[in-house]
């Protein structure tokens, strides 16, 4: 299972480290998104700033969603993850493999985004809780891999796979994103405790990622 | 004779979907090193026979056997022994030429994959593009790589489904002796075709398929080209079954 | 008669009977309740609905759960037939809600948590809903369909669980009345006669159902049956 996983994670990098199409389109979306929450909300009030760490994750949904929708358009694209189903590999390694690619490319549209992030929101990370934004972004990042990862390879067989991606992923991720966004909001300074929140997120990270390597198989067969 | 392996072992195997029934107990038998053309009406049930051989249909009746192997969902060892050619390319239209063998090569855990890489791409004269996207590449050239994806793991047997459709003649030629090659040295082919001539050049049997049944079998040399032509041309426009000469 | 018609008969019987003593009580053995007038009276559908449409969603996971593994295009059905009957009520719950709450608190919406849980779940299913629509191929229909029915209910608990920590850090007005809001044992009554009645209309509707299911997949199968005669 591992080594498969390897072959798909390398294949994914290659093919994202030659397009980038997945980090632009997904960095590109997450300024517009914040530029427009500026505009619609005068987003430059101190009550704003309070409720920045939830700006920056409904940008990220949706930025998210393309990234993700993307991992499986490439594999229906003339028939490639087909090929995943005749060669000897086993479906909890595909799974594995994209999942650990697509966390990483929503990891590093994080990283992009954050900066700007900080500048348009007048905000910043209190001094010692660096770790605590770290844990937030990555623990977010993965628990939307997770199911983002199964119901993309579920809607790329459907003809509206760009409606229905969200439609079907979005209301599940609710408990992660609350939880997201109340950690990064603990990071940020706008409140003061968030331990039930990081408990949160571990479980659903560790719940999805387990559903998912036990049910994915039945996303890829014919 | 009886002592040669069986490449492919269909007893009384059964495909439907809801009611339709797209394989009706079809029993058929490739021995190794046999090059069988498998003719038929579009919907005759062609391709999801050769979508069952290949592992990508998970559930049906009956049997089919790679090898003696079971082909059978989640036993994944009886696949490293096929190679699959599909309608599709079945390739990453984003990664080079190259990367795309070493991705299949390392997927199916070849074991010396950088070097057949280079094999491959010096056999199927895919040398002058190994760096170029795939997006880029002609039709011929994408049939090439895609059987070059397919054998990249030495199977043992070939299935191709409709191979030669589009493709210029010259293609269609390097795709037979291509195919000869695989034959002479020890492979099994099974495909589905519409191109008499091209079939006949390579086939060692002909096969016709019609609503999920076999209704012809036989060796290619028993009976000659414009003979067979002409049979299976009652097949496609009438819907009749062959004369039964001597079937 | 078949079995399945004295069936049928006997649950729609039930069901009127029931449905009747339900809404009978409701208006006239169960007492007003003090703050909320006759308005708290949508707790008689709200809370039945709810129920049920939870039950509902519960079956569509074990059925999801049994088709994966038997591949029985029956599982299959009833999971759709449960899903839509399902969605129906939870619909009706996100009607009832609002309804209840502009009169009560002025206000149509408050996130409250049970509610808020409730339009996740209403939206989870109508996902699994919607993705049947867009899939032409049967099998891979409820290969895929199993699939979100699966996901969406072991997501449930951390949904409730997220949103209810959530509501007790930033907390609103809740409709319906807290947990620790007593009843009265007329109420309690009341209750649980119409979660019956709504039992037997989840019954009844889910029955019809899965027989209209049957017949639509028998009329497709005829379809391409004859359609492959002719070509």
């Amino acid at each position: 299972m591992l080594h498969t996983a390897g072959v798909v994670l390398w294949k994914d990098l290659r093919i994202e480290m030659r397009t980038r199409d997945a980090i632009g389109a997904a960095f590109v979306f997450s300024l517009l998104v914040m530029v427009i929450f500026n505009f619609a909300l005068d987003a430059n009030t101190p009550e704003m700033r309070r409720l920045a760490a939830g700006f920056f994750w409904v940008a990220f949904a949706f930025s998210g969603t393309l990234a993700l929708n993307r991992s499986f358009a490439l594999e229906k694209e003339s028939g490639a993850g087909r090929a995943l189903v005749f060669a000897p590999v086993d479906a909890a390694g595909v799974y594995l493999g994209k999942f650990l690619a697509n966390v990483l490319f929503l990891l590093v549209t994080q990283i992009i985004v954050l900066p700007a992030f900080i500048v348009f929101f007048d905000t910043g990370v209190v001094a010692d809780r660096w770790w605590a934004l770290v844990l937030s972004f990555v623990l977010g990042a993965t628990g939307f891999a997770a199911v983002g990862t199964l119901f993309s390879a579920v809607a790329s067989n459907t003809r509206m796979r760009e409606l229905l991606l969200p439609l079907l992923f979005l209301p599940v991720t609710v408990p992660a994103l609350i939880a997201a966004v109340e950690t990064t909001s603990f990071a940020l300074g706008a409140t003061d405790s968030a331990s039930f929140w990081f408990r949160l997120l571990v479980v659903y990270d560790v719940v999805f990622i387990t559903v998912s390597l036990l049910i994915f198989e039945y996303a890829l067969e014919e | 004779m009886s002592e040669a392996p069986v490449a492919l072992a269909c007893r009384g195997l059964t495909k439907r979907y809801g009611r339709v029934t797209a394989l009706r107990s079809v029993d058929l038998e490739v021995p190794a090193g046999a090059c069988v053309a498998l003719f038929g009406r579009n919907g005759a049930g062609k391709t999801t026979l050769l979508h069952v051989a290949g592992s990508l249909i998970g559930s049906y009746e009956g049997s089919a056997e790679i090898f003696g192997r079971r082909v059978k969902h989640g036993d994944v060892e009886h696949r490293r022994l096929v190679g699959v050619v599909l309608h599709d390319t079945c390739l990453y239209l984003d990664l080079s030429v190259i990367d795309n063998l070493r991705f299949f090569a390392r997927l199916y855990r070849v074991p010396d994959a950088e070097a057949r890489v280079r094999e491959l791409l010096a056999q199927f004269d895919l040398e002058a593009r190994a760096l170029s996207v795939v997006r880029e590449l002609s039709r011929g050239m994408k049939q090439r790589l895609s059987l070059a994806r397919a054998v990249v793991h030495r199977p043992r047997l070939l299935l191709l489904d409709e191979p030669y459709t589009g493709l210029d003649e010259l293609s269609s030629r390097s795709l037979s002796s291509l195919l000869e090659k695989f034959v002479r040295d020890g492979g099994t082919v099974l495909m589905s075709t519409h191109d008499v001539e091209r079939a006949f050049d390579n086939a060692t049997r002909a096969v016709i398929l019609e609503q999920g049944s076999i209704t012809f079998d036989r060796s290619t040399a028993e009976i000659d080209t414009p003979t067979f032509r002409h049979a299976y041309w009652n097949v496609l426009f009438t819907g009749h079954a062959p004369a039964r000469a001597g079937v | 008669m078949s079995q399945r018609r004295i069936a049928d008969h006997l649950t729609d019987y039930a069901l009127f009977l029931c449905m009747t003593a339900s809404i009978a009580m409701m208006f006239f053995y169960a007492p007003i309740e003090r703050e909320m007038g006759i308005v708290q009276k949508i707790f008689y559908f709200h809370v039945p609905l709810a129920w049920n449409a939870f039950l509902g969603f519960t079956i569509v996971f074990f059925c999801s759960f049994r088709y994966l593994a038997t591949r029985d295009p029956k599982w299959d059905a009833r999971a759709v037939s449960a899903a839509e009957v399902g969605v129906l009520f939870t619909t009706l719950v996100l009607i009832t809600g609002p309804i209840w709450a502009k009169p009560v608190w002025g206000i149509w919406w408050t996130w409250d948590a049970r509610l808020t849980l409730t339009f996740v779940l209403w939206l989870i299913y109508l996902g699994y809903l919607m993705l049947r629509r867009y899939i032409d191929s049967p099998e891979r229909r409820s290969a895929l369909a199993a699939i979100v029915g699966i996901v969406g209910f072991v997501d449930v608990p951390l949904v409730y669980f997220a949103i209810r920590w959530w509501r007790t850090q930033h907390p609103q007005p809740v409709i319906m009345g807290g947990d620790d809001s007593g009843l009265d044992p007329r109420m309690a009554t009341t209750l649980w006669v119409s979660t019956a009645a709504y039992l037997l209309l989840f019954t009844a509707l889910y029955r019809r159902r899965l027989r209209l299911e049957y017949a639509r997949a028998e009329v497709d199968a005829l379809r391409d049956e004859m359609e492959g005669r002719q070509s």
